[in-house]
Protein backbone atom coordinates (compact mmCIF):
# COMPACT_ATOMS: atom_id res chain seq x y z
CA UNK A 1 0.00 0.00 0.00
CA UNK A 2 1.41 3.06 -0.76
CA UNK A 3 1.05 6.00 1.72
CA UNK A 4 -0.10 9.33 -0.05
CA UNK A 5 1.63 13.01 1.89
CA UNK A 6 -0.89 14.41 3.66
CA UNK A 7 1.27 17.67 4.06
CA UNK A 8 5.09 17.84 3.29
CA UNK A 9 7.27 20.56 3.89
CA UNK A 10 10.35 21.10 2.71
CA UNK A 11 13.14 23.64 3.42
CA UNK A 12 11.31 26.25 5.12
CA UNK A 13 12.19 29.44 6.21
CA UNK A 14 10.58 32.48 8.06
CA UNK A 15 12.27 35.93 8.69
CA UNK A 16 10.01 38.52 10.17
CA UNK A 17 10.22 41.88 9.52
CA UNK A 18 11.98 42.70 12.47
CA UNK A 19 14.81 39.67 12.08
CA UNK A 20 13.38 36.68 14.31
CA UNK A 21 14.55 33.83 12.41
CA UNK A 22 11.08 31.84 12.90
CA UNK A 23 12.11 28.83 11.18
CA UNK A 24 15.46 28.19 9.47
CA UNK A 25 14.85 25.16 7.46
CA UNK A 26 12.64 23.12 8.61
CA UNK A 27 11.20 19.77 6.64
CA UNK A 28 8.49 17.36 7.75
CA UNK A 29 6.63 14.90 6.25
CA UNK A 30 3.17 13.43 7.48
CA UNK A 31 1.06 10.46 6.03
CA UNK A 32 -2.51 10.64 5.47
CA UNK A 33 -4.50 8.74 8.46
CA UNK A 34 -1.50 9.72 10.79
CA UNK A 35 -2.19 11.11 14.32
CA UNK A 36 1.33 13.26 14.30
CA UNK A 37 2.62 15.48 17.71
CA UNK A 38 4.68 18.22 16.95
CA UNK A 39 6.60 19.28 19.70
CA UNK A 40 8.19 22.03 20.67
CA UNK A 41 8.66 25.14 23.94
CA UNK A 42 6.95 28.64 23.34
CA UNK A 43 8.94 30.13 20.39
CA UNK A 44 9.92 27.38 18.94
CA UNK A 45 8.08 27.95 15.54
CA UNK A 46 5.42 26.08 15.82
CA UNK A 47 2.53 28.25 15.58
CA UNK A 48 4.64 29.87 12.37
CA UNK A 49 4.33 26.91 10.83
CA UNK A 50 0.79 26.57 11.63
CA UNK A 51 -0.03 30.22 10.36
CA UNK A 52 1.82 29.73 6.90
CA UNK A 53 0.03 26.76 6.55
CA UNK A 54 -3.07 28.15 7.24
CA UNK A 55 -2.82 31.53 5.72
CA UNK A 56 -2.09 34.76 8.32
CA UNK A 57 1.97 34.24 7.69
CA UNK A 58 3.88 34.54 4.99
CA UNK A 59 6.80 31.96 4.01
CA UNK A 60 9.88 34.10 3.54
CA UNK A 61 11.01 30.05 1.31
CA UNK A 62 10.78 26.86 1.19
CA UNK A 63 7.69 25.02 -0.29
CA UNK A 64 4.53 23.12 1.74
CA UNK A 65 1.86 20.67 0.10
CA UNK A 66 -0.93 19.58 1.26
CA UNK A 67 -2.68 16.35 -0.10
CA UNK A 68 0.05 17.08 -2.91
CA UNK A 69 -1.16 20.64 -3.62
CA UNK A 70 1.04 23.71 -3.39
CA UNK A 71 -0.07 26.29 -1.06
CA UNK A 72 1.65 28.78 -3.42
CA UNK A 73 -0.14 27.62 -7.10
CA UNK A 74 -3.64 25.79 -5.08
CA UNK A 75 -4.06 28.56 -2.21
CA UNK A 76 -7.88 27.69 -2.00
CA UNK A 77 -7.46 24.53 -2.20
CA UNK A 78 -5.52 23.21 -0.08
CA UNK A 79 -7.43 25.82 2.78
CA UNK A 80 -10.17 23.79 1.93
CA UNK A 81 -8.23 20.83 2.71
CA UNK A 82 -6.99 21.80 6.31
CA UNK A 83 -9.29 22.52 9.44
CA UNK A 84 -6.96 24.71 11.79
CA UNK A 85 -7.91 24.75 15.70
CA UNK A 86 -5.90 27.99 16.57
CA UNK A 87 -4.21 28.55 19.98
CA UNK A 88 -5.98 31.77 20.83
CA UNK A 89 -9.38 31.28 21.92
CA UNK A 90 -10.95 34.08 19.83
CA UNK A 91 -14.43 34.52 18.04
CA UNK A 92 -17.00 36.85 16.00
CA UNK A 93 -18.52 37.94 19.18
CA UNK A 94 -21.90 39.69 16.80
CA UNK A 95 -23.06 36.28 16.38
CA UNK A 96 -24.47 32.93 17.88
CA UNK A 97 -22.71 29.40 17.62
CA UNK A 98 -25.16 27.83 15.34
CA UNK A 99 -24.65 31.24 13.16
CA UNK A 100 -20.85 30.93 13.35
CA UNK A 101 -20.83 27.51 12.40
CA UNK A 102 -23.42 28.27 9.35
CA UNK A 103 -21.40 30.94 8.22
CA UNK A 104 -17.95 28.73 7.95
CA UNK A 105 -19.79 26.01 6.31
CA UNK A 106 -20.73 28.84 3.46
CA UNK A 107 -17.11 30.43 3.22
CA UNK A 108 -16.05 26.33 2.13
CA UNK A 109 -18.94 26.54 -0.52
CA UNK A 110 -21.31 24.39 1.50
CA UNK A 111 -24.88 24.89 1.59
CA UNK A 112 -27.45 23.78 4.21
CA UNK A 113 -25.46 22.20 6.10
CA UNK A 114 -27.24 21.97 9.53
CA UNK A 115 -27.62 18.55 9.93
CA UNK A 116 -23.82 18.01 10.09
CA UNK A 117 -23.80 21.31 12.40
CA UNK A 118 -25.80 19.64 14.66
CA UNK A 119 -24.14 16.52 14.66
CA UNK A 120 -20.66 17.93 15.47
CA UNK A 121 -22.47 20.11 17.83
CA UNK A 122 -24.02 17.35 19.90
CA UNK A 123 -20.61 15.27 19.89
CA UNK A 124 -18.95 18.00 21.17
CA UNK A 125 -21.13 18.69 24.12
CA UNK A 126 -22.22 22.25 22.46
CA UNK A 127 -25.78 21.26 21.56
CA UNK A 128 -27.84 23.45 24.42
CA UNK A 129 -25.43 25.97 23.28
CA UNK A 130 -26.09 26.12 19.95
CA UNK A 131 -28.36 29.62 19.86
CA UNK A 132 -25.68 31.19 22.74
CA UNK A 133 -23.81 34.16 21.44
CA UNK A 134 -19.81 33.39 21.71
CA UNK A 135 -19.35 35.80 24.37
CA UNK A 136 -21.26 33.83 26.62
CA UNK A 137 -19.46 30.29 26.60
CA UNK A 138 -16.93 29.01 29.03
CA UNK A 139 -13.54 28.69 28.79
CA UNK A 140 -13.77 24.98 27.77
CA UNK A 141 -17.07 25.69 25.33
CA UNK A 142 -14.65 28.25 23.30
CA UNK A 143 -11.95 25.50 22.80
CA UNK A 144 -14.90 22.80 21.56
CA UNK A 145 -16.20 25.43 19.41
CA UNK A 146 -12.58 26.18 17.67
CA UNK A 147 -12.73 22.79 16.94
CA UNK A 148 -16.38 22.33 15.56
CA UNK A 149 -14.99 25.44 13.27
CA UNK A 150 -12.27 23.62 12.54
CA UNK A 151 -14.44 19.90 11.00
CA UNK A 152 -17.47 21.84 9.88
CA UNK A 153 -16.34 21.48 6.44
CA UNK A 154 -15.09 18.36 6.65
CA UNK A 155 -11.34 18.99 6.41
CA UNK A 156 -8.54 16.04 4.80
CA UNK A 157 -6.06 17.37 7.75
CA UNK A 158 -6.77 18.65 11.00
CA UNK A 159 -4.37 21.11 12.86
CA UNK A 160 -4.47 21.65 16.28
CA UNK A 161 -2.90 24.20 18.10
CA UNK A 162 -2.37 23.47 21.80
CA UNK A 163 -5.77 22.14 21.89
CA UNK A 164 -6.01 21.34 25.51
CA UNK A 165 -3.62 24.73 26.68
CA UNK A 166 -5.31 25.68 29.87
CA UNK A 167 -8.13 22.96 29.70
CA UNK A 168 -9.24 20.64 32.63
CA UNK A 169 -8.57 17.29 32.83
CA UNK A 170 -12.19 15.64 32.32
CA UNK A 171 -12.65 17.85 28.99
CA UNK A 172 -8.96 16.94 27.96
CA UNK A 173 -9.64 13.63 28.57
CA UNK A 174 -13.12 13.86 26.23
CA UNK A 175 -11.32 15.52 23.45
CA UNK A 176 -8.78 13.04 23.22
CA UNK A 177 -11.63 10.55 23.11
CA UNK A 178 -12.87 12.85 20.20
CA UNK A 179 -9.77 13.02 18.22
CA UNK A 180 -8.53 9.69 18.48
CA UNK A 181 -12.43 8.80 16.62
CA UNK A 182 -11.79 11.28 14.22
CA UNK A 183 -8.41 10.03 13.44
CA UNK A 184 -9.92 6.16 13.25
CA UNK A 185 -12.45 7.58 10.56
CA UNK A 186 -9.64 8.75 8.09
CA UNK A 187 -9.16 12.09 9.50
CA UNK A 188 -5.09 12.97 8.97
CA UNK A 189 -3.92 14.98 12.65
CA UNK A 190 -0.99 17.54 13.49
CA UNK A 191 -1.29 18.25 17.01
CA UNK A 192 1.55 20.66 18.39
CA UNK A 193 1.46 20.81 22.01
CA UNK A 194 3.46 21.12 25.11
CA UNK A 195 2.57 17.71 27.11
CA UNK A 196 4.64 15.11 26.42
CA UNK A 197 1.82 13.10 27.99
CA UNK A 198 -0.83 13.99 25.25
CA UNK A 199 1.68 13.16 22.53
CA UNK A 200 2.11 9.55 24.24
CA UNK A 201 -1.10 9.08 24.29
CA UNK A 202 -2.89 10.30 21.29
CA UNK A 203 0.69 10.15 18.52
CA UNK A 204 2.15 7.74 16.82
CA UNK A 205 5.41 9.55 15.53
CA UNK A 206 6.44 13.17 17.17
CA UNK A 207 8.52 15.74 15.83
CA UNK A 208 10.27 18.27 18.11
CA UNK A 209 10.98 21.71 17.01
CA UNK A 210 13.42 24.09 18.44
CA UNK A 211 14.30 27.62 17.88
CA UNK A 212 12.66 26.60 14.08
CA UNK A 213 14.37 23.42 13.26
CA UNK A 214 13.52 19.87 13.37
CA UNK A 215 16.09 18.64 16.01
CA UNK A 216 13.98 15.14 16.51
CA UNK A 217 11.21 13.08 14.38
CA UNK A 218 10.66 9.42 15.53
CA UNK A 219 8.19 7.37 16.67
CA UNK A 220 6.99 8.61 20.06
CA UNK A 221 7.26 5.65 23.04
CA UNK A 222 11.01 5.82 21.10
CA UNK A 223 11.35 9.55 21.46
CA UNK A 224 9.50 9.49 25.28
CA UNK A 225 12.79 6.86 25.97
CA UNK A 226 15.37 8.63 24.94
CA UNK A 227 14.24 11.84 26.26
CA UNK A 228 13.66 9.80 29.69
CA UNK A 229 10.33 9.93 30.98
CA UNK A 230 11.02 11.31 34.39
CA UNK A 231 8.43 11.81 37.30
CA UNK A 232 9.02 14.83 40.01
CA UNK A 233 8.11 14.25 43.31
CA UNK A 234 7.68 17.13 45.76
CA UNK A 235 7.63 16.28 49.41
CA UNK A 236 6.86 19.04 52.19
CA UNK A 237 7.73 18.09 55.83
CA UNK A 238 6.51 19.76 59.47
CA UNK A 239 9.67 19.93 60.84
CA UNK A 240 13.14 21.96 59.03
CA UNK A 241 15.01 19.48 56.83
CA UNK A 242 18.47 19.09 58.22
CA UNK A 243 20.99 16.55 55.60
CA UNK A 244 19.31 15.07 52.98
CA UNK A 245 17.83 11.69 53.95
CA UNK A 246 20.28 9.10 52.91
CA UNK A 247 17.74 6.70 51.42
CA UNK A 248 16.52 9.58 48.97
CA UNK A 249 20.56 10.18 47.49
CA UNK A 250 19.62 7.46 44.71
CA UNK A 251 16.73 9.83 43.87
CA UNK A 252 18.18 13.20 43.19
CA UNK A 253 17.13 14.83 45.96
CA UNK A 254 17.22 18.76 46.15
CA UNK A 255 15.99 20.67 49.00
CA UNK A 256 14.27 23.45 47.54
CA UNK A 257 13.51 24.89 51.18
CA UNK A 258 13.72 24.38 54.73
CA UNK A 259 10.65 22.27 54.39
CA UNK A 260 10.37 20.91 50.94
CA UNK A 261 12.62 18.38 48.62
CA UNK A 262 12.70 17.30 45.41
CA UNK A 263 12.60 13.64 44.31
CA UNK A 264 13.82 13.26 40.11
CA UNK A 265 13.18 9.41 39.19
CA UNK A 266 11.86 7.00 36.73
CA UNK A 267 8.12 5.54 36.39
CA UNK A 268 9.67 2.14 37.34
CA UNK A 269 11.50 3.29 40.67
CA UNK A 270 8.14 4.82 42.17
CA UNK A 271 8.13 1.42 44.65
CA UNK A 272 11.89 2.08 46.01
CA UNK A 273 11.20 5.82 46.44
CA UNK A 274 7.49 4.75 47.76
CA UNK A 275 10.12 2.14 50.19
CA UNK A 276 12.23 4.85 50.84
CA UNK A 277 9.87 7.11 52.03
CA UNK A 278 8.67 4.82 54.99
CA UNK A 279 9.47 6.42 58.35
CA UNK A 280 10.43 9.74 56.70
CA UNK A 281 6.68 10.66 56.88
CA UNK A 282 5.77 13.67 55.14
CA UNK A 283 3.53 16.18 55.65
CA UNK A 284 2.52 16.01 51.75
CA UNK A 285 3.30 14.76 48.69
CA UNK A 286 2.59 15.73 45.19
CA UNK A 287 4.05 13.71 41.82
CA UNK A 288 4.11 15.38 38.20
CA UNK A 289 5.78 14.26 34.97
CA UNK A 290 8.21 16.13 33.46
CA UNK A 291 6.77 18.34 30.84
CA UNK A 292 8.54 18.91 27.42
CA UNK A 293 9.91 22.58 28.63
CA UNK A 294 12.10 20.67 31.59
CA UNK A 295 12.99 18.42 29.13
CA UNK A 296 13.98 20.78 27.03
CA UNK A 297 15.56 23.31 29.43
CA UNK A 298 17.85 19.83 30.36
CA UNK A 299 18.44 19.74 26.61
CA UNK A 300 19.63 23.24 25.84
CA UNK A 301 22.06 23.07 29.09
CA UNK A 302 23.10 19.68 28.08
CA UNK A 303 23.80 21.39 24.47
CA UNK A 304 25.03 24.69 25.63
CA UNK A 305 27.21 23.14 28.14
CA UNK B 1 -11.64 28.07 -8.05
CA UNK B 2 -13.96 30.49 -7.82
CA UNK B 3 -16.13 30.53 -4.26
CA UNK B 4 -19.27 32.24 -5.01
CA UNK B 5 -20.90 30.82 -1.94
CA UNK B 6 -18.13 31.56 -0.30
CA UNK B 7 -18.60 35.17 -1.59
CA UNK B 8 -22.20 35.63 -0.32
CA UNK B 9 -21.82 33.72 2.89
CA UNK B 10 -18.73 36.98 3.87
CA UNK B 11 -21.09 39.84 2.14
CA UNK B 12 -24.05 38.76 4.22
CA UNK B 13 -21.47 37.99 7.51
CA UNK B 14 -20.56 41.62 6.88
CA UNK B 15 -24.48 43.22 6.24
CA UNK B 16 -25.89 40.71 9.24
CA UNK B 17 -23.39 42.69 11.40
CA UNK B 18 -24.24 45.90 10.74
CA UNK B 19 -27.76 45.26 11.01
CA UNK B 20 -27.63 43.56 13.97
CA UNK B 21 -26.55 46.64 15.68
CA UNK B 22 -28.74 48.90 13.35
CA UNK B 23 -29.29 51.40 16.68
CA UNK B 24 -25.48 52.64 15.61
CA UNK B 25 -25.31 51.86 12.29
CA UNK B 26 -28.73 52.77 10.56
CA UNK B 27 -31.10 54.77 12.69
CA UNK B 28 -28.18 57.05 14.32
CA UNK B 29 -26.69 58.11 10.84
CA UNK B 30 -30.13 59.19 9.78
CA UNK B 31 -31.72 60.56 12.67
CA UNK B 32 -28.07 62.86 12.41
CA UNK B 33 -29.25 63.78 8.62
CA UNK B 34 -32.26 64.45 9.86
CA UNK B 35 -31.34 66.79 12.91
CA UNK B 36 -28.93 68.92 10.48
CA UNK B 37 -32.33 68.79 8.56
CA UNK B 38 -34.07 70.30 10.81
CA UNK B 39 -31.62 72.46 12.47
CA UNK B 40 -30.17 74.42 9.41
CA UNK B 41 -32.45 73.89 7.13
CA UNK B 42 -36.19 74.85 8.81
CA UNK B 43 -34.23 78.01 10.00
CA UNK B 44 -31.58 79.05 6.77
CA UNK B 45 -35.38 78.13 4.61
CA UNK B 46 -36.55 81.32 5.56
CA UNK B 47 -33.67 83.05 5.79
CA UNK B 48 -32.52 82.31 2.21
CA UNK B 49 -35.97 81.80 0.01
CA UNK B 50 -34.12 80.90 -3.16
CA UNK B 51 -30.48 79.77 -4.43
CA UNK B 52 -30.41 79.98 -8.18
CA UNK B 53 -34.31 78.96 -8.42
CA UNK B 54 -34.28 76.19 -5.78
CA UNK B 55 -35.35 76.18 -2.31
CA UNK B 56 -33.02 75.75 0.42
CA UNK B 57 -33.99 72.45 1.23
CA UNK B 58 -34.20 71.27 -2.54
CA UNK B 59 -30.54 72.59 -1.96
CA UNK B 60 -29.36 70.73 0.95
CA UNK B 61 -30.94 67.53 0.81
CA UNK B 62 -28.81 66.42 -2.01
CA UNK B 63 -25.29 67.26 0.48
CA UNK B 64 -27.46 65.16 3.38
CA UNK B 65 -27.71 62.26 1.56
CA UNK B 66 -23.89 62.70 0.25
CA UNK B 67 -23.27 62.96 3.81
CA UNK B 68 -25.05 59.50 4.44
CA UNK B 69 -23.39 57.96 1.55
CA UNK B 70 -19.61 58.50 3.00
CA UNK B 71 -19.70 58.03 6.40
CA UNK B 72 -21.24 55.02 5.90
CA UNK B 73 -19.64 53.54 3.17
CA UNK B 74 -16.47 54.53 4.90
CA UNK B 75 -17.40 53.16 7.97
CA UNK B 76 -18.34 49.19 7.32
CA UNK B 77 -15.20 48.10 5.99
CA UNK B 78 -12.77 50.04 8.18
CA UNK B 79 -14.72 49.65 11.61
CA UNK B 80 -15.27 45.51 10.16
CA UNK B 81 -11.59 45.18 10.11
CA UNK B 82 -10.09 46.57 13.08
CA UNK B 83 -13.05 44.94 15.29
CA UNK B 84 -11.29 41.57 13.74
CA UNK B 85 -8.26 43.02 14.69
CA UNK B 86 -9.03 43.73 18.11
CA UNK B 87 -11.06 40.63 18.54
CA UNK B 88 -8.14 38.57 17.14
CA UNK B 89 -10.28 36.76 14.02
CA UNK B 90 -8.43 38.44 11.05
CA UNK B 91 -6.53 34.90 10.57
CA UNK B 92 -10.07 34.00 10.29
CA UNK B 93 -10.37 36.25 7.09
CA UNK B 94 -7.02 35.15 5.87
CA UNK B 95 -7.30 31.38 6.17
CA UNK B 96 -10.97 30.93 4.51
CA UNK B 97 -10.70 29.54 1.12
CA UNK B 98 -11.43 32.77 -0.61
CA UNK B 99 -10.14 34.76 -3.74
CA UNK B 100 -8.72 38.59 -2.52
CA UNK B 101 -10.49 39.84 -5.12
CA UNK B 102 -13.81 37.35 -3.44
CA UNK B 103 -12.77 38.90 -0.01
CA UNK B 104 -12.43 42.49 -1.71
CA UNK B 105 -16.22 42.09 -3.31
CA UNK B 106 -17.90 41.43 -0.41
CA UNK B 107 -16.77 44.11 1.69
CA UNK B 108 -17.22 47.00 -1.18
CA UNK B 109 -20.55 45.67 -1.90
CA UNK B 110 -22.03 45.46 1.95
CA UNK B 111 -20.84 48.88 2.89
CA UNK B 112 -22.51 50.01 -0.89
CA UNK B 113 -25.71 48.40 0.84
CA UNK B 114 -24.97 50.49 4.07
CA UNK B 115 -24.63 53.65 2.67
CA UNK B 116 -27.40 53.52 0.05
CA UNK B 117 -29.79 52.13 2.79
CA UNK B 118 -28.52 55.43 4.98
CA UNK B 119 -28.79 57.82 1.88
CA UNK B 120 -32.46 56.19 0.82
CA UNK B 121 -33.87 56.80 4.38
CA UNK B 122 -32.73 60.21 4.59
CA UNK B 123 -34.27 60.97 0.80
CA UNK B 124 -37.82 59.23 1.69
CA UNK B 125 -37.34 61.13 4.92
CA UNK B 126 -36.76 64.22 3.05
CA UNK B 127 -39.96 63.56 0.45
CA UNK B 128 -42.40 64.47 3.66
CA UNK B 129 -40.92 67.65 3.72
CA UNK B 130 -39.73 68.57 0.34
CA UNK B 131 -40.03 67.55 -3.71
CA UNK B 132 -37.74 67.79 -6.40
CA UNK B 133 -37.72 68.16 -10.47
CA UNK B 134 -35.66 65.35 -10.74
CA UNK B 135 -33.58 66.59 -13.82
CA UNK B 136 -31.64 63.24 -14.15
CA UNK B 137 -31.95 60.17 -12.60
CA UNK B 138 -29.33 58.26 -14.19
CA UNK B 139 -26.93 60.93 -12.63
CA UNK B 140 -28.18 60.25 -9.33
CA UNK B 141 -28.00 56.76 -9.32
CA UNK B 142 -24.38 56.94 -10.89
CA UNK B 143 -23.39 59.48 -8.71
CA UNK B 144 -24.64 57.77 -5.19
CA UNK B 145 -23.46 54.58 -6.42
CA UNK B 146 -19.56 56.31 -7.28
CA UNK B 147 -19.58 58.36 -4.23
CA UNK B 148 -20.56 55.06 -1.80
CA UNK B 149 -17.43 53.17 -4.08
CA UNK B 150 -14.94 55.70 -3.29
CA UNK B 151 -15.56 55.28 0.29
CA UNK B 152 -15.59 51.97 0.65
CA UNK B 153 -12.69 51.74 -1.14
CA UNK B 154 -11.13 54.11 1.10
CA UNK B 155 -12.72 52.78 4.51
CA UNK B 156 -11.54 49.15 3.19
CA UNK B 157 -7.83 50.77 2.53
CA UNK B 158 -7.96 52.18 6.45
CA UNK B 159 -9.53 49.22 8.14
CA UNK B 160 -6.02 47.62 6.00
CA UNK B 161 -4.02 50.19 7.49
CA UNK B 162 -5.40 51.30 11.20
CA UNK B 163 -4.02 49.23 14.08
CA UNK B 164 -6.62 51.03 16.18
CA UNK B 165 -10.00 52.62 15.89
CA UNK B 166 -7.79 56.07 16.42
CA UNK B 167 -6.63 55.86 13.15
CA UNK B 168 -9.81 55.41 11.40
CA UNK B 169 -11.34 58.13 13.80
CA UNK B 170 -8.26 60.35 12.76
CA UNK B 171 -9.40 59.88 9.04
CA UNK B 172 -12.93 60.46 9.71
CA UNK B 173 -12.59 64.16 11.45
CA UNK B 174 -9.46 65.65 9.84
CA UNK B 175 -9.92 64.69 6.62
CA UNK B 176 -13.66 63.33 5.57
CA UNK B 177 -15.34 65.96 8.04
CA UNK B 178 -13.81 69.23 6.78
CA UNK B 179 -13.88 68.23 3.24
CA UNK B 180 -17.77 67.33 3.54
CA UNK B 181 -18.65 70.42 5.42
CA UNK B 182 -16.40 72.49 3.28
CA UNK B 183 -17.77 70.43 0.02
CA UNK B 184 -20.81 72.97 0.01
CA UNK B 185 -23.46 70.51 1.43
CA UNK B 186 -24.79 74.13 3.40
CA UNK B 187 -23.75 76.47 1.13
CA UNK B 188 -22.93 77.19 -2.61
CA UNK B 189 -19.47 77.61 -3.98
CA UNK B 190 -19.79 80.13 -6.13
CA UNK B 191 -21.04 82.22 -2.83
CA UNK B 192 -17.48 81.91 -1.49
CA UNK B 193 -14.51 84.19 -2.60
CA UNK B 194 -13.16 83.46 -6.50
CA UNK B 195 -10.40 82.67 -4.48
CA UNK B 196 -11.57 80.09 -1.94
CA UNK B 197 -14.39 78.42 -4.94
CA UNK B 198 -11.34 78.24 -6.94
CA UNK B 199 -9.69 75.72 -3.95
CA UNK B 200 -12.93 74.49 -3.75
CA UNK B 201 -12.96 73.01 -6.41
CA UNK B 202 -9.98 70.46 -5.76
CA UNK B 203 -12.62 68.49 -3.19
CA UNK B 204 -13.68 65.81 -4.22
CA UNK B 205 -16.54 65.91 -2.65
CA UNK B 206 -17.70 69.10 -3.77
CA UNK B 207 -17.96 66.77 -7.16
CA UNK B 208 -19.80 64.63 -5.34
CA UNK B 209 -22.51 67.19 -4.11
CA UNK B 210 -22.57 68.74 -7.37
CA UNK B 211 -23.47 66.13 -9.48
CA UNK B 212 -26.54 64.71 -6.92
CA UNK B 213 -27.91 68.18 -6.54
CA UNK B 214 -27.58 68.17 -10.17
CA UNK B 215 -29.52 65.37 -10.80
CA UNK B 216 -32.37 66.23 -8.19
CA UNK B 217 -32.38 69.99 -9.14
CA UNK B 218 -31.09 70.71 -12.05
CA UNK B 219 -28.43 73.18 -10.02
CA UNK B 220 -24.70 72.88 -11.25
CA UNK B 221 -22.16 74.84 -9.88
CA UNK B 222 -18.92 72.93 -11.86
CA UNK B 223 -19.77 71.18 -15.49
CA UNK B 224 -21.50 67.42 -14.75
CA UNK B 225 -19.04 66.25 -16.79
CA UNK B 226 -15.99 67.46 -15.08
CA UNK B 227 -17.71 66.74 -12.01
CA UNK B 228 -18.06 63.03 -13.47
CA UNK B 229 -14.18 62.56 -15.02
CA UNK B 230 -13.04 64.00 -11.52
CA UNK B 231 -15.38 61.01 -9.41
CA UNK B 232 -14.73 58.29 -11.39
CA UNK B 233 -11.15 58.87 -11.81
CA UNK B 234 -10.60 59.06 -8.00
CA UNK B 235 -13.23 56.30 -7.69
CA UNK B 236 -11.02 53.72 -9.73
CA UNK B 237 -7.99 54.98 -8.48
CA UNK B 238 -8.87 54.54 -4.91
CA UNK B 239 -10.43 51.22 -5.54
CA UNK B 240 -6.71 49.62 -7.05
CA UNK B 241 -5.06 51.33 -3.94
CA UNK B 242 -7.42 49.34 -1.57
CA UNK B 243 -7.61 46.44 -3.72
CA UNK B 244 -3.46 46.54 -4.32
CA UNK B 245 -3.11 46.37 -0.33
CA UNK B 246 -5.48 43.66 0.38
CA UNK B 247 -4.10 41.72 -2.53
CA UNK B 248 -0.63 41.97 -1.14
CA UNK B 249 -1.38 41.62 2.50
CA UNK B 250 -0.29 44.54 3.31
CA UNK B 251 -0.51 45.43 7.46
CA UNK B 252 -2.48 41.80 7.44
CA UNK B 253 -0.16 39.11 6.88
CA UNK B 254 2.80 38.63 9.15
Amino acid sequence: MTHITAIKIQDLHKIYHKGTYALKGFNLEIKQGEFFALLGPNGGGKSTLINIMAGPTKKTSGTIKICGLNIDTHREETKSMLGIVPQEVNFDSFFDVNEVLTQCSGYYGIKNNQKYIDEILEKLNLHDKKFANTRFLSGGMKRRLLIAKALVHKPKVLVLDEPTAGVDVELRHNLWTYLRQLNKDGLTILLTTHYLEEAENLCKRTAIIHQGRLVALDETKKLVRSLGNYKEMTLNFKEKIGKIPAALENFQAKKISDYDLSLNFEPKDLNKVLEALKGLNPADIELQSQDLEDVFLKLTYKNNG
Amino acid sequence: MANPRGTFTLFKRETMRFLKVYMQTIFAPVVNNLLYFAVFGFSLHRAIPSIQGITYLQFMVPGLIIMGLVNNAYQNPSSSIILMKYQGIIGDLLSIPLKRSEIFLAFIASAVIRSFIVGGVTFLTALFFISFPYTSIPIILISAFLVALFFSFLGLFVGIWAKEFDNQAFIQTFIIMPLTFLGGVFYPITSLPAAMATVAKFDPIVHMINLLRYGFTGLQEIPISLSLIVLASITIFMGLISFIALRTGWKLQN
